[in-house]
């Protein structure tokens, strides 16, 4: 099991870099001159050579690329155009907010999604699980920014309930962690009805019945364990959605986090601050990834037995 | 003669086989309810775009300002849909916005199926060193989430309707690729492609006529489901200020800029989400219901 562990965190290390290089070569592409737009127009053309030499940015694509990963390795993301202080600084102060908000996030889809689909499944066609499918069906359909305005003008500026953005107190992360959830909570719910479904008809569960195990013990410890599989690799990819999600829905709310530091240093033009936040939504992505793999592993031992 | 007869009755069932399992999937499409529902609803939002002009003049309703019928509420006279805060009819915007939305997300979605399947069909089918290489550039690409891998290309060339397309497509490829690749290991190994290399028919032939019409039915699924996303993902762009500018109509843009009047002209708002809203959801259940029909399994 360690021997696979390792292995699959070195496997890791060429995407990381694949990673770099492709964002590294794609912000390349941005038109403008970084060190006119720090100096600005006034600027003498001496200045700016002068300030392009300081940054580096005379130097060969490759060459800079190198530097940056050699940087990278010691820690250091490059220095913000605007802001005056590291990018890293900068990415660790905002990043708690997300990884609050996402984790928040992650527990209310986990907490919503598996009993709504369960019981869809185990009251198949009752008025119980057409309203869950009419409800998740919408989940998937809304964009998250819209739904997440809604939320506003409902529950923040008609009701007066929860504030219209921020991070300030528990009620602050009700609307954008429930905007965050809802999308994903509806995929997850579904796989979980229809993974349910398939088990629920499977010879042992009608055999576990048959010999008289209470019904709730039938669909917890048989129905419920066999069905999680399907359940687990769903939340895996919706993870990737709650990352990409958290970009948009910290913009909708103003949070403060990684995400709308993002699309703040994109429309700034603030390149090593874009670089640094992609490169570490990336990473944390991957080893979620990583995670959710190694989870099989405790849900089915046969899959454990083939990662070692 | 007697030869000629067999061949022209071969051909006749052949046909006929064909025309039987198109109208087998037909069938078992038109049982499923909510999925003609979401066709019925997507042909109709479709139409409405498609003839835009026909309803509204691009330029006069939809471009031209007018400030003495600024931000009229819906059901006002004249106007369906009310006025937006420069005072152009809303259901005009909506209507040649949605025209550019939908363009953007199909034409991205048609690139990336062809160059995703082309590359997965590549990799599937040759396997070794090609397979890698491949695989190896579409997991660096499916590493960064796909929204944020089109905000960052649409970043850096520019925001404007061609590089739209550019950033969703490349962001949808991996996962084509991955349908594609997936379905070719498959089917590579079975008799009729051997026999097919036996007769001495080359790759591209045999990639083209018999692999790629017996694995087509999940890239079909895959473009209904891809088509929903790349509707929310072109949103999300004109949302966050890297999509179309004004004064074009888009979906996204539009409710971006309905978001600063949100207090009291909320149907600013409201109004472009409904109508993505409703072209997501019927992509959503055609795709179901295409998956439904067109899997083997159920029947």
């Amino acid at each position: 099991m360690l021997k696979y562990v390792i292995k699959r965190i070195i496997a890791l290390i060429p995407v990381i870099l694949g990673v770099t290089l492709v964002v590294f070569l794609i912000m390349q592409l941005a038109p403008g001159d970084p060190a006119r737009m720090i100096l600005g127009e006034m600027a003498t053309p001496e200045e700016v050579a002068q300030l392009r030499t300081e940054m580096g940015l005379d130097q060969p694509v490759l060459v800079r690329y190198i530097n940056y990963m050699l940087d990278f390795c010691r820690g250091d993301l490059g220095d913000s155009y605007f802001k005056h202080r590291p990018v890293l600084d900068e990415i660790l102060d905002r990043f708690p907010y997300t990884v609050r908000l996402a984790a928040v996030a992650a527990v209310l889809t986990v907490v919503m999604s598996i009993p709504i689909g369960i019981l869809a499944a185990v009251k198949q066609n009752t008025i119980f699980d057409n309203a869950s499918l009419v409800v998740t069906l919408f989940g998937i359909s809304m964009p998250v920014f819209w739904l997440g305005l809604l939320l506003i003008i409902l529950f923040s500026l008609k009701l007066g309930w929860f504030p219209t953005g921020g991070a300030e107190g528990w009620r602050s992360y009700v609307l954008p962690a429930f905007c965050l959830a809802f999308s994903n909570m509806s995929t997850v719910a579904r796989t979980t009805r229809s993974s349910m479904l398939e088990t629920i008809r499977q010879d042992y569960v009608r055999t576990a019945a048959a010999k008289g195990v209470p019904h709730r013990t039938v669909i917890a410890r048989h129905a419920f364990r066999n069905a999680l599989i399907p359940t687990i690799t769903v939340i895996g990819i919706q993870m990737s959605q709650l990352l990409g999600g958290s970009v948009v829905v910290e913009t909708v709310f103003a949070w403060p986090g990684v995400g709308r530091l993002m699309i703040d240093s994109i429309n700034s033009r603030d390149t090593p601050m874009v670089l640094g936040c992609i490169i570490l939504l990336t990473i944390v992505f991957s080893v979620l990834n990583l995670i959710i793999d190694l989870c099989y592993g405790f849900v089915d031992p046969r899959i454990k037995a083939s990662q070692s | 003669m007697a030869g000629t007869a067999t061949k022209v009755d071969q051909e006749a069932r052949g046909h006929a086989k064909k025309d039987s399992q198109m109208a087998d999937v037909w069938r078992r499409f038109k049982r499923n309810k909510s999925a003609v529902a979401g066709m019925i609803v997507l042909t109709i939002i479709l139409l409405l775009v498609i003839f835009a002009s026909a309803f509204y003049d691009y330029e006069a309703d939809a471009i031209q300002q007018n400030v003495y019928e600024r931000l009229k509420h819906p059901f006002t006279e004249g106007h369906l849909l009310g006025t937006d805060d420069l005072g152009r009819d809303l259901a005009a915007r909506l209507l040649h916005g949605g025209r550019r939305s939908l363009i953007i997300s199909f034409v991205s979605v048609g690139i990336s199926v062809i160059a995703g399947s082309i590359l997965g069909a590549v990799a599937g089918y040759y396997g070794g060193l090609i397979d890698n290489v491949i695989m190896r550039c579409i997991d660096v690409l499916m590493a960064i989430p796909m929204t944020m891998l089109a905000i960052v290309i649409v970043a850096a060339l520019g925001a404007n309707i061609p590089n739209m397309i550019i950033a969703l497509s490349i962001s949808q490829i991996p996962s084509f690729a991955r349908v594609m690749r997936g379905q070719v290991l498959t089917v590579r190994g079975t008799e009729y492609i051997e026999a097919a290399r036996a007769i001495g028919t080359n790759d591209a032939s045999i990639i083209a006529e018999h692999i790629v019409p017996n694995v087509l039915s999940p890239i079909i699924v895959q473009v209904a489901i891809r088509a929903a996303t790349a509707i929310t993902n072109t949103a999300t762009l004109s949302f966050l200020g890297l999509g179309v500018s004004a004064p074009t109509p888009e979906w996204g843009a539009m409710l971006s800029s309905g978001r600063n009047y949100i207090r009291d002209h909320s149907y600013l708002t409201f109004i472009p989400g409904l109508a993505m809203m409703f072209t997501i959801l019927s992509l959503n259940l055609l795709g179901d219901g295409l998956r439904d029909a067109l899997d083997p399994r159920l029947r």
